[in-house]
């Protein structure tokens, strides 16, 4: 049930990826770049061969929009109650249509890493009706996105705009992620940009530790993260990671939960 | 719980998974400035799905923006004024729908990655001036911007940093190049047409007048 919840929110990053795919599809023909999210270059591979057989038959960038609305098209028709029973065919539909979008290594970010992954690891899920195999999927992806979060807590230790304190207030003076305002008013108030600074890093970095706590700061520090993503998304732009991140939410609280449950069982 | 096939299959492709994402973000923490060891090349050459993620999210803070201006050179050889390239403005609902964004990165993308070329460039070929060097990508780009006109085109980087305090910054000037040239230059993953009705991108590319 919990996954289902999963699956819906990767469908929603889908569809805003391929509205927003369309939205700039004139932009990215002249930017030279796939109109989607970001392909790793290492999977330039599948361009030149196999997604080249399959969608060369047409104009290059009407194939690679094709095959983002093909995603689309696969997304909204998973959102159907009525099409349940061919979940799994049509995931697997979709990550093949991921694959087949060509490389390109720009205007990607961060969050579509995550995106794959999750896509990845749902599809596995519903191909399967194995519960340990699901369990495993489950714990992947909590145990991913935990990382994800430590990992990148621990950088911005190392990082000395971090622990300065004005790593907020330098990334609000920018264009691409900043807010004029916001950064006007932390230039005037610098222990709050400090107290941003520091609430990140340790909310990043204290993230995996309040989930193996169990279910209940598990609940809070996901509180916690939905708000942190909401903000930056509001604040930022970035919208991508809201969706990538919160779909992972539901896997890391049945993590907890078993977790918990399994180390109860032990002591006992 | 019995451990069939399929869930041995799976777990065992999960938990590889895992340990080489985590062995993957232990390297990029402990990367020196490079940001590269031996271990992340070998990795990057071998992981060809793209599997292992890289964590690492604004570890270099951004404190400036790229910006692109663009002149034009006509027929009879006067120049036109440096004309900026606009990004798309955010809106105001950006937590639902932005999705300027996604050009906004590309155009930094390109831009890093000239600014890496640049460097390498220079390194492999000391005796010759940047002027030389070709950036094809960033001159499809600007090819594409407003109407095809003029003789030639000729690009300009420029770091312009949020802190007023900073003045801008020229990264890099090109050497004018053919407008024709670049845009029948074979870019991977694009389809190179340049008519009349090649797209306009960015609401501040201004069309010229000779």
């Amino acid at each position: 049930m919990l996954m289902h919840l999963t699956l819906v929110l990767v469908l929603v990053r889908v569809i805003l990826n391929g509205a927003e795919a369309l939205a700039n599809r004139n932009d990215y023909a002249a930017l030279g770049v796939v109109p989607g999210p970001m392909r790793p270059k290492t999977r330039q591979w599948l361009s030149n061969s196999a997604r080249s057989r399959a969608l060369n038959a047409r104009p290059q960038q009407t194939a690679q929009l094709l095959a983002i609305v093909l995603q689309l098209i696969c997304a909204l028709v998973l959102l159907l109650p009525s099409a349940r029973f061919m979940t799994a065919p049509l995931l697997a539909l979709l990550l093949a249509f991921e694959f087949l979008i060509p490389a390109g290594n720009l205007g990607g970010e961060g969050s579509d890493q995550m995106h794959f992954i999750v896509l990845c690891a749902i599809t596995i899920f519903y191909c399967t009706t194995d519960s340990l195999a699901r369990s495993a999927v489950v714990w992947f992806v909590a145990l991913q996105s935990m990382l994800a979060y430590f990992t990148s807590g621990a950088v911005k230790l190392k990082t000395l705009p971090w622990k300065q304190g004005k790593a907020i207030s330098l990334v609000l003076s920018t264009d691409s992620y900043g807010n004029r305002r916001l950064y006007k008013l932390l230039e005037r108030a610098p222990r709050i940009s400090k107290f941003i600074c520091w609430g990140t890093i340790l909310f990043e970095c204290g993230f995996p530790f309040a989930v193996l706590a169990g279910p209940k700061s598990a609940l809070f520090v996901l509180s916690c993260g939905v708000f942190f993503h909401f903000t930056i998304a509001a604040v930022m732009g970035l919208n991508g990671f809201f969706w990538t991140f919160i779909a992972t939410y539901p896997a890391i609280f049945e993590f907890s939960r078993d977790l918990q449950q399994l180390i109860h069982t032990r002591i006992q | 719980m019995m451990v069939t096939f399929t869930s041995a299959i799976v777990v065992a492709f999960m938990v590889s998974w895992f340990l080489a994402s985590v062995a993957v973000q232990v390297a990029y923490l402990f990367a020196g400035k490079s940001g590269r060891t031996g271990f992340l090349k070998f990795c990057h050459r071998w992981d060809h799905l793209g599997l292992l993620p890289r964590w690492t999210f604004f570890s270099m803070v951004p404190d400036f923006d790229f910006v692109i201006a663009y002149r034009v050179r006509m027929l009879d050889g006067s120049l036109s004024e440096w004309h900026i390239v606009e990004m798309p403005a955010r809106p105001a609902f950006q937590f639902l729908w932005n999705p300027g964004r996604r050009k906004r990165k590309a155009v930094d993308d390109l831009c890093l990655a000239l600014r890496h070329s640049l460097a390498v460039q220079l390194r492999k070929h000391e005796p010759s001036s940047p002027i030389t060097f070709r950036f094809p990508r960033l001159e499809h780009y600007v090819s594409q911007i407003g109407s095809p006109c003029g003789e030639a085109r000729q690009f300009m980087i420029l770091k312009i940093f949020g802190n007023s305090q900073k003045s801008a910054e020229i990264l890099f000037v090109s050497a004018p190049f053919r407008v024709a040239e670049s845009a029948t230059q074979e870019i991977p993953g694009v389809l190179v047409r340049r008519n009349a009705d090649a797209p306009h991108v960015g609401p501040g590319a201004r069309p010229c007048h000779s």
